[in-house]
């Protein structure tokens, strides 16, 4: 009896998802190379976050970085048309699991890069310039809401990780590990609030203290 | 919207970041490429410097979009959401060619961002084909499917992939995307003739041809994109252009990747190949 496309494709997902076997019984010659699946499957994975977090696998090293990344992607399929969002859960992931909870620096990396990568290629759209703000009749003005620019991205971090990610950025060796932010003031000490814009790729700029942030 | 009154012909390379300095680089920079193809899902839902590199380069040169995430054998439901980002691009870049490959990425909601190989059956032919035409109704033109590489086949294929891609694109009226490298991949990994496949192929709906490396690791070929075209996918190529005539063609690289001016090269290289095949000039 042939067995229907749709639960070929579901034993074959379960192969790549759960290392499954029983997809084998359905491929000629039991599909002696089968591998190459098994293979591709976390090797893309592993290089695309590779290329996404480069200053966390950096932190961690090889292979603290591969047990977090397919961790990561075991947990978390990739459920996005485009791989170049199969990072974007990674820092809250890290947030909760262990043993990464306990090392608040590594979501605080992950969430900083990522927020520099939505940064450099975010949809586009039009800033309000002044001549535009000055056409609004002054009546409507308590009506006014102001969205921010797409590439804006606020990510609040308890670690200083940028002077670290500048240097694995620049392909230098970081001088130091990351600090953790020592943050007088309305921050209460819990964090700093980090800002990453499109005007300057890759940069990014301190905001003022939470606390007087209208 | 831009129209274009141009034949696409010629031969093209991929459109890709580490070379956008030497494409963008002014007048001539890209001297030897006649069109470049992107990755469409690199391009849907973004802006920024990316985007604005790409259509500076659509300004001088026709462009093609090759997607990887159609899933045009998947079990799910079409994506309307993705098929709206690959309009709204065309919409911009007014493409010669839109493509993805007989494959499917996933089921049930996930992307396993890899072309799965399909079972050659009645039942996936009706599938696809439907699919097929939900997604030209959607386009409003025709699309184009590859033939990916693969490394499995199943117990219940009734038919070969020539036989298969040629009964989908009559009866999708669809065109089809020629891997010559894929062609000679599966053909190793299989155990088949890739001259009977690519004489097996309906030459009227080859739009556009591929041309990549691959790894050979003695009992079975992975298609790798990290390497010069291998010399059998040469001698296969110009085997090829002497069957089909002359047919846009390209040169994938994705991993390992040369300086571009190694690329356009290499690319002289299949321009000479098709000459030798008697159709260097006109293809």
């Amino acid at each position: 009896m042939n067995t229907g496309l749709a639960e070929l494709q579901r034993l074959f997902q379960d192969r790549l998802l759960a290392g499954g076997n029983d997809i084998e019984r359905h491929l000629k010659d039991r599909g002696p190379f089968l591998k190459v699946y098994d293979h591709a499957y976390l090797a893309r994975l592993l290089e695309v976050m590779g290329e996404d977090f480069p200053a966390v696998h950096t932190l961690l090293g090889d292979d603290q970085f591969g047990d977090a990344a397919v961790a990561f992607v075991r947990a978390h399929p990739s459920r996005a048309r485009s791989i170049r969002w199969l990072g974007a859960g990674f820092s809250a992931w890290l947030r909760e699991a262990d043993p990464w909870r306990n090392l608040p620096v590594v979501a605080d990396m992950a969430a900083f890069e990522w927020a520099l990568g939505l940064a450099f290629d975010a949809p586009d759209s039009e800033p309000v310039g002044m001549p535009a703000l000055a056409a609004v009749p002054a009546e409507a003005w308590p009506g006014l809401r102001f969205e921010f620019h797409r590439s804006l991205n606020i990510v609040r971090l308890a670690v200083d990780v940028a002077p670290f990610q500048r240097a694995v950025a620049a392909e230098r060796d970081p001088e130091a590990a990351p600090e953790p932010l020592s943050e007088p003031g309305d921050c209460g000490g819990f964090g700093a609030t980090w800002k990453a814009c499109r005007c300057a790729i890759g940069r990014y700029r301190w905001m003022r203290r939470r606390g007087s942030i209208a | 919207m831009k129209s274009r009154a141009h034949n696409f012909s010629g031969f093209g390379l991929g459109f890709r970041p580490q070379h956008f300095p030497d494409i963008l680089g002014g007048a001539n920079a890209a001297d030897g490429v006649d069109w470049f193809e992107i990755i469409s899902e690199n391009f849907i839902g973004v802006g920024g410097m990316p985007m604005r590199n790409l259509m500076r380069v659509s300004d001088d040169y026709p462009i093609v979009m090759h997607g990887v995430s159609l899933s045009i054998g998947a079990p799910d439901p079409l994506d309307r959401d993705y098929l709206q980002g690959l309009m709204d691009l065309a919409e911009r870049l007014q493409p010669e060619v839109i493509s993805d490959h007989l494959c499917w990425t996933g089921a049930h909601g996930v992307n396993l961002h890899d072309l799965l190989p399909l079972p050659l059956t009645a039942e996936t032919l009706v599938h696809v084909a439907d699919r097929v035409g939900q997604v030209q109704d959607f386009l409003g033109r025709r699309i184009a499917l590859e033939n990916a590489s693969t490394y499995v086949t199943f117990t219940a294929d009734a038919r070969s992939e020539w036989e298969f891609l040629s009964e989908l694109s009559e009866r999708a009226d669809c065109e089809l995307l020629l891997d010559v490298n894929n062609v000679y991949v599966s053909a190793f990994n299989h155990g088949f003739d890739a001259a009977d496949y690519i004489a097996g192929l309906p030459a009227k709906r080859i739009r556009q041809i591929h041309l990549a490396g691959h790894e050979n690791n003695g009992d079975h070929i992975v298609d790798t994109h990290d390497a010069p075209v291998a010399d059998p996918v040469w001698d296969l190529y110009r085997d090829t252009i002497r069957l089909l005539g002359p047919v846009p063609t390209m040169i994938e690289r994705d991993a390992n990747i040369p300086p571009f001016a190694d690329l356009v090269a290499e690319l002289q290289l299949a321009r000479e190949a098709a000459g030798k095949a008697g159709h260097g000039a006109a293809a």
